[in-house]
């Protein structure tokens, strides 16, 4: 059988050493904030020039899919996300690890990315050419709903207030706008200044939001970053592996959400995290413990972010049309190399796809081992370093962090004065979700309603547009559900329980 | 809502100012842009924050709402802001002393402002020592590495 | 540890002593000896990066040394061209540049950069433009959507990359030359314009030969916004076969520091030259769309003041520019 052919290609010992150690690579790098996996795999390129194609395929694959987990070490341990896919891992990571449970949340992200991985690498063995139409599907008003709903979250996100949650999601939106407008090519809220024409640069503005505010109270106080409750515990595997299969459902709808926003080009890991997040907080039976530390919040952002991997591959290679920005560089990679992307190369050039797929396969498995062992370390340092080295070290990885993903040095400039203004607005109750939120999901939003307004005038079907197609119409029904949903439910059971004052 | 917390929350007024400035500035470069593609969202977004502004402000007025804000308390501002400082003087001197020099004096100055344990001459010697291994670890990881052109500096030309 | 910290930072510190005695300068005649920083104004996986990716091997077998591509997006490349003569003027800092950008962009507002600061020393190809149309589309030729367009005023929507770019001026000029009103619908980025064009959310696309040459299996194009048709789509018509008098796209070339010697400036050109002489190399960039072209440092100036008046013209025309 070809499957097995392709599958003893994939083992052959110059893939498996790619693989693990691209596995090992991308894992350090997703874990240091401002390192994309986008920026790994482009440093990659002139060295797979020399390679086999699935070899080349392998070694980017195994880089992404390490890098997008490692983004979940800084999520956890310091409430950075490393890569933007681990945004949501924050929300319960980092109150997780505050208070003393960093090892199980560590443990849980891993396993959680291992199937979120593999679920994402199945789909796009066995129905990569059909799922490819899911892209296709989507149009601008579908990606402006789709960014709505990601928006929704700011609302369940607005720990008792709604109001000053609601004004940093307005923050977030117009800085979004800042700079040169993608599509209508404006110059926005520069003020004439220069520094700003490159727009508030997304990965410097999270880390700066994220993480100067704790390096700001860190410093402020000699109390220890993280509270640790008993000498070693280990890697807690028994608990995270029990944790994982009494919540497999949520693991699996997870990492289903996150193939499929995988499959649609420009929405990617961050958003993926962000709706599995959503998904599973609407369906938990105690809603009320996400943000605070639940084990859910992690498992469904983890395993979302990984199945885009997969997903992500989709359309780049049946379609040519890259799903996310690491794919754009490997689909370069692969052009270069004279490898001609379409449906018909699951057909013709059979091998070197579905030897790729094995090797994702086989990287995703080996991230469990590898992963837990780094995460173990990455754990233990960041507990046991003094805290005159922790908060220097974590400074300076964030400047040359966000100076590194566009090589400049005003975005270093910008990323510090944010988390200034961030520590101070958390300081009023404004916190920094809402205001990310916005700023990520306001440029899909604003070019999908510009996009669809435009069809629908030229067409004279604006009403249409927006609310007559049928993958529109099922968005606006989630977001109406996880907008209202719980208090529907709250109503309908009565006054029986009081909810928490958190 | 007790009468003394609401008379301590200056900054509820303060903070609904800011934001309403915020979305008149916006706005008004909004009547700039030339394409209506450019300014139909950062308009509409701007209104709405106007509105939920003055929602904050009439919250205030009439003393319901509640303030989930907290005190500062038994930590020290001067560490913060010494951070703070650090951390922008040293993005902002990049381009003059090069990627290398400004790294090495904030990451210099955060750890003596991080430290709470007293100098013991074991602490003298190691935290320098390892302050230098990993800012010089970082570098070469960046630089070499991964190949990111960082910033050589215009006075001293490394 | 200790030890290991140790000898770590003994190996830190030579490094950084060998890169002090590296900058020493170096002569015009064995240029290139160290490998030359490629400067992307873009994000990987673009046509600037692909295009630049095609070069990379090529440089590393005629001269010797690698071409290091990095990237600097942001601000639709103003962010970088406005840093460009700020940078080393040794001749190994080399930048693309991109038409029609580096002449809109300035003339839009003021983005910390003028066309004339920029010393372009090669432009090496364009993507010609081109309407593009699913495979299962009605309209079989440019007549047939001329037909449309004037049928039904407005109704016929093209995805395009971007305002103010290439496509969105070829279609204001088509527009005008055919007498018809089209509706140009801005996408980031040519891929999100082809999805948009492959899911039918517009009737067709402004897109570059390179969207022909990629997507054949589900996309023709009607015709070619080139002198002569393109040798990888025989054929294609030209605009100018059926009558009108469109000859663009997005033309690449590399620029470097204002103040970076002359003969510096000559022997990269002469570089570029040769990498675009090679048959190999122009047998990869044709099979992928592209059009090469030749305009080395001595024809540049004539060549961007005779492009700059065309463009300025359509984006006069397409509101970009007041």
């Amino acid at each position: 059988m070809a499957a097995i052919e392709h599958l003893l290609a994939a083992l052959s010992p110059f893939n498996v050493l790619l693989a693990l150690g691209g596995v090992i690579a991308g894992t350090i790098v997703g874990s240091l904030p401002g390192l994309t996996a986008t920026m790994a795999v482009a440093v990659l390129v002139p060295i797979t020039f020399s390679m086999e194609p699935a070899s080349a395929l392998i070694l980017m694959g195994a880089i992404y899919t390490g890098a997008i987990y490692g983004g979940a070490y800084a999520a956890i341990l310091l409430n950075t996300p490393g890569t933007p896919s681990a945004i949501a891992t924050t929300f319960d990571g980092y109150p997780m690890a505050k208070r003393g449970d960093g090892d199980l949340a560590m443990t849980i992200a891993c396993l959680a990315s291992v199937v979120g991985g593999l679920v994402g690498a199945l789909f796009l063995m066995v129905l990569a050419p059909p799922l490819a139409g899911v892209a296709l599907a989507f149009g601008p008003v579908e990606y402006f709903w789709l960014a709505v709903f990601g928006l929704s979250l700011i609302a369940s996100l607005s720990e008792g207030n709604l109001l000053k949650a609601l004004m940093g999601g307005c923050l977030g939106l117009l800085l979004s706008t800042v700079g040169v407008a993608e599509v209508s090519a404006d110059i926005r809220l520069t003020f004439g200044s220069q520094v700003l024409i490159g727009g508030i640069e997304t990965v410097s503005a999270l880390i700066g939001l994220y993480c100067i505010p704790v390096l700001i109270d860190l410093v402020a106080t000699p109390a220890r970053h993280l509270k640790v409750t008993q000498e070693s515990k280990g890697l807690r595997l028994r608990e995270g592996l029990a944790l994982s299969w009494k919540h497999k459902f949520n693991l699996m709808r997870s990492s289903i959400v996150g193939t499929f926003v995988g499959i649609l080009p420009g929405a990617g890991g961050s958003i993926a995290g962000l709706v599995a997040y959503s998904e599973a907080m609407r369906s938990s039976r105690n809603p009320e413990k996400f943000g605070k530390g639940a084990p859910e919040g992690i498992q469904a952002s983890e395993s979302a972010n990984n199945a885009t991997v997969g997903g992500g591959f989709i359309p780049t290679l049946v379609l040519g049309i890259p799903g996310t920005p690491p794919d754009a560089v490997i689909l370069g990679a692969l052009l270069v190399q004279g490898v001609k992307v379409g449906p018909n190369l699951f057909t013709s050039q059979g091998s070197i796809v579905y030897t790729f797929i094995w090797g994702l396969f086989l990287a995703t498995i080996l991230m469990l081992p590898v992963g837990l062992l780094i995460g173990r370390y990455a754990y233990r340092t960041i507990i046991t370093i003094p805290k005159a080295l922790l908060v220097p070290t974590v400074a300076f990885m964030t400047l040359i962090g966000s100076y590194s993903i566009r090589n400049s040095t005003s975005d270093v400039a910008i990323m510090v004065i944010l988390g200034c203004i961030g520590w101070v607005l958390g300081r009023f109750g404004f916190s920094a979700s809402p205001i990310v939120l916005g700023l990520i999901l306001g440029s899909i939003a604003e070019q999908g309603f510009v996009q669809a307004w435009t069809i629908g005038a030229a067409t004279h079907n604006l009403g249409g547009i927006f609310f007559g197609r049928p993958i529109s119409i099922a968005i606006i029904l989630f977001i109406v559900l996880s907008l209202f949903g719980p208090s529907l439910v709250r109503f309908i059971r009565g006054k029986k329980e009081r909810p928490n004052d958190g | 809502m007790t009468a003394e917390s609401q008379a301590r929350d200056t900054a509820t007024p303060f903070m609904a100012a800011a934001f309403a400035g915020l979305a008149t500035l916006v706005l008004w470069d909004t009547t700039s842009y030339t394409d209506a593609d450019s300014f139909v969202f950062p308009r509409t977004i701007a209104i709405v924050l106007m509105a939920l502004s003055i929602v904050l402000a009439l919250q205030w007025l009439f003393g319901f709402g509640k303030t989930n804000g907290q005190a500062a308390s038994g930590a020290s501002t001067f560490r913060r802001i010494v951070l703070a400082a650090a951390m922008l003087g040293g993005a902002l001197a990049m381009p003059y002393l090069g990627f290398l020099l400004a790294g090495l004096i904030a990451f210099a100055v955060i750890l003596v402002t991080a430290m709470y344990d007293p100098w013991t001459p074991y602490r003298l010697v190691v935290y320098p020592v390892a302050g230098a291994v990993i800012v010089g670890g970082f570098y070469l990881l960046f630089s070499r590495a991964l190949q990111v052109p960082l910033p050589t500096g215009l006075w001293t030309g490394f | 540890m200790l030890s290991g910290s140790k000898s770590l930072f003994k190996t830190i510190a030579a490094a950084t002593l060998a890169l002090g005695f590296g900058t020493i300068a170096s002569q015009a005649d064995d240029f290139p000896s160290k490998p030359i920083n490629y400067i992307i104004p873009f994000g990987p996986g673009g046509e600037s990066d692909i295009t630049a990716r095609h070069q990379q091997p090529f440089f590393k077998k005629m001269f010797g040394q690698d071409l290091v591509i990095s990237y600097k997006p942001g601000g639709g490349g103003a962010t970088a061209w406005a840093q460009l003569n700020s940078m080393p003027n040794d001749g190994y800092t080399i930048m693309g540049i991109n038409l029609p950008h580096i002449i809109i962009k300035p003339m839009q507002k003021d983005v910390g950069f003028k066309t004339e600061d920029l010393a372009g020393f090669y432009m090496f190809h364009y993507t010609p433009d081109a309407i593009v149309v699913t495979n299962d589309s009605p309209f079989k030729s440019l007549d047939d959507l001329i037909k449309f367009a004037k049928e039904k005023p407005g109704e016929l929507t093209f995805s395009g990359s971007g305002k103010g770019t290439a496509n969105h001026l070829a279609q204001v000029t088509f527009d005008k030359l055919a007498g018809v009103k089209t509706t140009y619908v801005p996408f980031k980025g040519t891929g999100a314009a082809v999805q948009a064009l492959l899911g039918n959310q517009v009737v067709a696309s402004w897109g570059y030969t390179s969207v022909g040459a990629k997507h054949a299996d589900k996309a023709r194009m009607l015709a070619v916004a080139m002198e002569e048709r393109h040798p990888a789509f025989p054929d294609v018509p030209t605009f100018k076969e059926l009558g009108f008098d469109i000859v663009s796209g997005a033309y690449r070339g590399i620029a470097v520091p204002k103040s970076t010697p002359p003969e510096i400036q000559k022997k990269l050109s002469d570089m570029i030259g040769k990498i675009n002489a090679d048959p190999e190399f122009r047998k990869r960039m044709e099979a992928d769309g592209f059009s090469l072209v030749d305009v080395g440092v001595d024809g540049m100036e004539a060549f961007l003041a005779e492009k700059a008046k065309g463009y300025a013209e359509a984006a006069k025309e397409a509101d970009v520019i007041k």
